[in-house]
């Protein structure tokens, strides 16, 4: 248990970081959103602490700390097991764990193995926070579905921490906050924005509160607070126990700030909604089913007792204080077990009174709508036999609640229920103080049967009430009732029947209602005269009076017995008559109109007389007698004179002592008269006063159970009424259904109407339920048709049987696809089975996808790309021997397109013969063999030219995989050849020039070094002594080194030469005769020297560089000049043309060049002859060649006709 | 054929038709006292003249080197033409150019050429084609001549 003052010892003992609050949080769905809200607005400055029990999946990593730490400047951790929370930090309870308090620490603990178990459990938490931290334990409830918190802030609430639920508005899932609600146990309800910023008030204000437990209760406010309530509800809190109405006092003032009780007193003064909150406040709505099993354990042998005793008769049970219904709703289960079952409940006169002065608990039991964690304690086959599974929850089965009669009562106040078999009464009298707790003992008693029982709650004894109960014995808690005699006759009289009913049933003639017949006027009179005659015997002065001792006639004078007095004044003989006779008469008659006797009074003095002595006698007279028709009394007043009676007091014998006997005789006799007077007057007095007070009991519990009654069928009626707005709302909602359905169907309409896809929808029997517009276009169904059958279809070519491929989809249950193919159209249709929403397959939906038009573009697209690739296709339908050919196609033959009519050319006819058999080959194997071919053939086009075509062709197959047709593509490649073709000259020339560069750079590098090198050494072998000592061997190293420098000028010139052939040069138009006129001129020294004859022909004008002309036959003249070795040589220089080209000749009369030479001499430095024979480098015809080149030119070396080389160049025509 | 273990070389054919590296390898063979004669030949077709007319015996103490860059022919057809000749195959034959080219040195003994040496031919290149020559060694003689050894089979 906590201390009395939790705060007070945490702060001495724990310091300042130890919170005084420990806030529980429980959160489901929706939890997230919920938290992030309350942390954002919490300061974090409270002395208070936050655990979050937040439902999570059980495997499930929680980012919770890391999202809820965004929000907040506190700390926000996981929770490990034996942790002490700190001031001002969040506490995130992990996945797959419990979580509770256990020696002031947080422990975590496996969760609950049943699957649908919260993770972790709220309810637990909070019990055992309620449990160890008291009123200092604060419980949240947010977000989520299901109803955990539900029995974690009850445990707060019994335990006098604050509950604090989400406003359900604000909630996603509001489930839980509404379950909390339910168990009117929250006293708080407030958005989670709200909560964060109202907690500083929440818990700033107990501190104040310690304040006001340690001082002295302002008794006054205390007082006027109870007023205040008694007037707003009723109720008399005056003699509920101190403490617990302070401490629910204090409750409020948290929950409304308020610092001192004056303060509260003011709030609720100014609204009456704070003192209706006080006042469910302080009605302690606690209960549970099956609280204390063992007592009801107990309690069942009892029962079976009145079970077995009352038999056939009604049982009577009255449980007060019943909250929200679950220990009737407990006990009705216990009678209807004894009796054996539901049935046998229903068909037994039992009424079970349930009543509280809570009318919203009340509200909540006569729903008997529990949540699932309300009804632990009920075994489960209670719970199968006496509950209906709800959303939610559990509902009580209508049976069992219709033996329970639930209002609205007040214990203390109101009258309590009569001849009850037994009253349970649990918990609720340790609210009461003594004085309060034996009134309501004694109403019980008064209430139950002699014997009955009386079931209290654990804590409770009978104490203040041991003369009325006594123990059941082996259980403490079960009392019976003691009876006593009293008790007994009020109960007998309270049941006598009414006299007003005994009077009129008087008043009834026997045998169906006949009254007397009247009498006659002379009976009458006579009687009336007789009947005076009696009286003037017996007077002769007389009042005849009424039962309501109204005087209805006079007799004789009885005027000096009439007086009135000061006061009102009736017409009543009580009113009229002087005294003591008024109240003689007032007591007397009643007594002998009750009881049919005569009945004197005392005799009696009046002052005008006193030697007289009166007395009046009083005759009953029975009805119907007489002038009147009711009970009339016949007051008779009698006087004597009345000597004077002396007692002698000598004791002589004689006269006198006769005189005393009579005297006292009379005395005696008026003593006994008086005697019975009073007698009678005391009696008719207690008589009296029972009967009214039986029957003010009797009526005011007929009353009650008339309000209970009339409350139950108010009841009955407001759920008549509920059930009816039900019904309302049900109807709405399918008059909603009803035009959202024709909203749809009409849309559905709509959309079949222009949908531009042809869709059907067949029932199980094939019938067309839904067409689209275009299913009726293409199918030529008319819309007029009522249900059509799908056989009605008008099948476009192409399209297989509706009604097979319906039926193969449904057995199938699996969408069926087929696709159309046509010459000039393209589809596919799909057939898919339409279930209904229980699954059950109730036809098809048939859809078709026209791809006509993407067919056609496609084939746009295809001509066009054909087009534009110039590729031309041919297709050979086999089975009708018709052919076609595109229009590129026409164009790649070179004839125009055949007119409509006329027949298609053959392709054979347009194909060189060379390629004809191959091509007439390769068409059979594709018609025969289906074997595709792909062949280069020679065109001979219409329009004469030449060309070449690359053809692909593949067979056409049907769906057996048959040959039906031969389709094939034709490329033009004439250009591509003649390009590819130029491609691999260009290539080869490149190849060719790259290993001519290579060999050119080797040959210089070599050729070049070579010189070089000697005459590096030659140089060397001067510096020798045996060189230097030897002119003549030094002058022939001097002469080497000089010839080697020499050949080295003269390379590097010749390349120089070669290199410049590249560079740009102006081209103009050149007359190569004077080319070679100027050369001649040139070798005219060695043309004389060799006494050689060069004879120059006709000789072109060619367009080029005259640099390049005068080096080539420089060159080609020089070498032979050079080469030749006979006495008169000669060079003949000539031109000729061979077509478009221009052939440039040299040729000489010298010794030629060998064959095998005739290539090779055009190498770079390839020479037919050493140095010492014939000077040279082996450059002049690698030079000629060159140049040749540079005009897309060829020279070659062939035998001429004078004996020696002939030299040909030949220049192309240059464009 | 000789049967002693090994013998010497005594004539070394050269074939080159620059008359400067005939000039110089005269110069050399006379001034590093070299044991072996020096015999020139201006181009292949002199030396195959030569040799077809030299006895058989003479062949073995003979060492051919021929020059890569003739001007009418090349050198390694040169030696591939005597290596394919019986009479000739077992000769010691090399190469000689002005340039140490590798591709020059592969080409030369890929075609037969037992030696690729760097000209001018004198003492340094002949202790060169003996390093590259197992059969080959240089041996001093007593009156300060070199002289290459060829050893026997």
């Amino acid at each position: 248990m906590e201390p009395e003052d939790p705060t007070q010892q945490t702060v001495n003992a724990a310091g300042a970081d130890d919170p005084v609050f420990w806030v529980g949080i429980g959160a489901s769905a929706g939890g997230l959103e919920a938290l992030r809200n309350l942390v954002r607005n919490l300061p974090p400055v409270l002395s208070a602490t936050y655990i979050v029990t937040q439902h999570m999946a059980p495997h499930h990593k929680s980012m919770l700390a890391e999202i809820i730490g965004r929000e907040t400047d506190m700390p926000v951790l996981d929770v490990t097991d034996k942790l002490k929370p700190s001031a001002n930090a969040i506490y995130i309870t992990p996945p797959n764990s419990n979580i509770i308090v256990e020696n002031g620490l947080l422990r975590l603990i496996d969760p609950s193995p049943a699957p649908a178990a919260p993770k972790p459990s709220a309810d637990l938490f909070f019990t055992t926070l309620a449990e160890a931290k008291g009123d200092r334990a604060i419980g949240i409830v947010l977000s989520g579905t299901g109803s955990d918190g539900s029995d974690g802030v009850r445990a707060i609430r019994q335990n006098g921490g604050i509950t604090i639920s989400q406003d359900e508005l604000t909630a996603k899932y509001a489930s839980m906050p509404v379950s909390a609600l339910e168990t009117g146990c929250v006293d708080l309800v407030m958005s989670p924005e709200e909560i964060g910023a109202q907690f500083s008030k929440i818990v700033a204000v107990p501190r104040d509160l310690d304040k006001l437990r340690a001082s002295p209760v302002n008794m006054d406010s205390v007082s006027e607070l109870i007023q205040l309530l008694l007037d707003h509800s009723g109720v008399n809190f005056r003699h509920y126990k101190s403490a617990t109405f302070q401490r629910r006092v204090e409750r409020r003032m948290i929950a409304v700030s308020a610092g001192t009780l004056e303060e509260y007193v003011k709030v609720a003064k100014a609204s009456t909604a704070e003192v209706d909150l006080l006042f469910r406040d302080l009605l302690i709505s606690v209960t549970s089913f099956f609280r204390d099993t063992g007592e009801f354990e107990g309690i069942r042998s009892h029962i079976e007792s009145i079970v077995e005793s009352k038999r056939e008769s009604h049982i009577r049970v009255w449980v007060a204080g019943t909250a929200t219904g679950e220990e009737a709703y407990s006990l009705a289960m216990v009678f209807a077990e004894v009796l054996g079952g539901l049935q046998a409940y229903e068909r037994t006169r039992i009424q079970i009174f349930a009543t509280d002065i809570d009318d919203r608990a009340i509200e909540v039991a006569r729903r008997g709508f529990y949540p699932e964690t309300s009804l632990h304690e009920v075994p489960k086959h209670y719970i199968d036999e006496y509950f209906d599974e709800a959303p939610g929850g559990y509902t009580v089965k209508k049976s069992l609640r219709e033996k329970v009669i639930f209002s609205v009562h007040n214990l203390a106040q109101d009258p309590p229920f009569l001849n009850l078999d037994m009253v349970s009464c649990r918990n609720l009298l340790i609210y009461f103080q003594p004085l309060l707790q034996a009134h309501v003992f004694a109403r019980f008693h008064y209430s139950l049967l002699p014997h009955g029982l009386l079931f209290l709650g654990k804590s409770e004894t009978v104490a203040a009430a041991e003369s009325l109960f006594r123990m059941s014995g082996q259980f403490k808690h079960i009392f019976y009732q003691r009876p006593t005699a009293d008790r007994g006759e009020i109960r007998e009289k309270a049941f006598t029947p009414r006299s007003g009913a005994s009077m009129a049933s008087q008043t009834q003639a026997p045998g169906g209602g006949q009254a007397f017949p009247p009498p006659e006027a002379r009976d009458l009179a006579l009687a009336t005269a007789r009947f005076e005659s009696l009286v003037s015997a017996l007077g002769p002065d007389a009042l005849l009076v009424s039962s309501e001792l109204n005087i209805l006639k006079a007799y004789g004078d009885v005027s000096r017995y009439i007086g009135v007095a000061a006061g009102p004044v009736d017409t009543t003989a009580a009113s009229l008559l002087i005294e003591p006779f008024s109240q003689d008469v007032r007591v007397a008659v009643p007594s002998a109109l009750r009881q049919g006797v005569t009945i004197q009074g005392l005799a009696r003095q009046i002052p005008e007389k006193p030697s007289h002595r009166h007395r009046i006698t009083v005759y009953p007279i029975n009805e119907g007698i007489g002038d009147v028709g009711e009970s009339t009394a016949l007051v008779v007043f009698t006087e004597w004179e009345e000597d004077s009676i002396v007692v002698d007091q000598s004791g002589e014998e004689g006269e006198n002592a006769a005189a005393n006997s009579e005297a006292i005789q009379q005395l005696s006799r008026e003593l006994a008269i008086a005697q019975t007077n009073l007698q009678h007057t005391v009696e008719e007095l207690e008589t009296s006063n029972e009967e009214l007070q039986a029957l003010n009991e009797e009526l005011q519990s007929s009353n009650e159970e008339l309000q209970s009654t009339n409350e139950e069928l108010e009841t009955s009626n407001e759920e008549l009424q509920s059930t009816n707005e039900e019904l309302s709302t049900v109807n709405e909602e399918l008059q909603v259904n009803s035009q959202q359905l024709n909203s749809v169907n009409q849309s559905l309409q709509s959309i079949l109407d222009n949908v531009a896809v042809p869709m059907l929808v067949v029932d199980r029997q094939l019938n067309i339920t839904h067409s689209s517009s275009a299913s009726q276009e293409l199918f030529g169904v008319s819309p007029d048709l009522v249900l059509p059958h799908v056989t009605r279809c008008q099948l476009p070519p192409g399209y297989p049987e509706l009604s097979s491929s319906i039926t193969q989809a449904m057995e199938l249950g699996r969408r069926v696809d087929i696709d159309i193919e046509q010459s000039e159209a393209s589809a596919h249709m799909s057939v898919v089975p339409h279930f209904s929403a229980s699954g059950e397959m109730v036809g098809a939906i048939v859809l078709i996808t026209d791809n006509t038009a993407a067919l056609r573009e496609r084939n746009r697209q295809l001509s066009a790309a054909a087009h534009i690739a110039g590729l031309g296709h041919f297709a050979l339908d086999l089975k009708s021997g018709r052919g076609s050919i595109s229009d590129e196609l026409y164009g790649i033959i070179g004839i125009d397109k055949p007119a409509i009519g006329e027949p298609t050319p053959s392709l054979t006819d347009f194909v060189h013969p060379e390629n004809v058999d191959d091509l007439i080959v390769a068409g059979r194997e594709l018609r025969d063999n289906g074997l595709p071919f792909e062949m280069q053939i020679r065109l001979l086009r219409g329009t004469g030219e030449e060309g070449m075509v690359k053809v692909v062709a593949m067979p056409g197959v049907d769906a057996e995989g048959a040959v039906i047709g031969i389709m094939g593509v034709v490329l033009d490649v004439t250009e591509q050849n003649a390009k590819e073709k130029q491609l691999v000259n260009t290539l080869a020339e490149l190849s060719r020039s790259n290993e001519e560069l290579n060999r050119f750079s080797y040959v210089c590098s070599h050729d070049m070094k070579e010189p070089v090198r000697m005459i590096e050494q030659l140089s060397a072998m001067l510096l020798d002594r045996d060189i230097i000592e030897n002119e003549d061997e030094r002058g022939e190293v001097i002469n080497r080194i000089t010839k080697n420098m020499g050949r080295l000028r003269q390379i590097i010139d010749s390349l120089l030469a070669y290199s410049r052939i590249d560079a740009k040069v102006e081209e103009t138009v050149i007359d190569l005769r004077d080319v070679v006129e100027d050369i001649d001129e040139t070798l005219s020294l060695a043309i004389t020297e060799h006494n050689a004859e060069i004879v120059v022909g006709e000789l072109p004008s060619v367009e080029g560089a005259r640099v390049h002309f005068t080096q080539l036959f420089q060159n080609l003249i020089g070498n032979s000049l050079k080469f030749n070795d006979k006495e008169q040589p000669v060079v003949k220089v000539s031109a000729f043309g061979r077509g478009s080209d221009t052939i440039l000749v040299v040729e000489d009369n010298g010794p030629g060049v060998p064959d095998e030479a005739k290539e090779k001499i055009f190498g770079l430095f390839d020479r037919l002859h050493r140095q010492d024979e014939i000077d040279g480098i082996g450059l002049g015809l690698s030079i000629c060649q060159r140049i040749v080149s540079q005009y897309q030119g060829d020279i070659i070396c062939i035998d001429s006709d004078l004996g020696g080389a002939r030299f040909e160049i030949t220049l192309p025509e240059r464009r | 054929m000789n049967t002693s273990a090994e013998w010497p070389v005594t004539t070394v054919l050269f074939v080159d038709d620059s008359s400067d590296e005939k000039f110089i390898a005269d110069f050399s063979f006379r001034k590093e006292h070299i044991a072996s004669a020096l015999k020139h030949f201006v181009d292949f077709k002199s030396l195959l003249a030569h040799l077809e007319s030299t006895p058989e015996p003479e062949l073995e103490t003979a060492l051919v080197v021929i020059d890569l860059n003739l001007t009418v022919s090349k050198g390694s057809d040169g030696i591939a033409q005597l290596r394919a000749n019986e009479r000739f195959n077992q000769m010691i034959l090399g190469i000689c150019s002005g340039s140490d080219d590798p591709a020059d040195r592969q080409s030369s003994l890929q075609a037969g050429a037992d030696f690729f040496v760097s000209k001018p031919l004198n003492r340094a290149a002949l202790l060169r084609i003996c390093e590259q020559v197992p059969q080959l060694s240089p041996r001093q003689l007593d009156d300060d001549r070199i002289s290459l050894v060829r050893a026997g089979n």
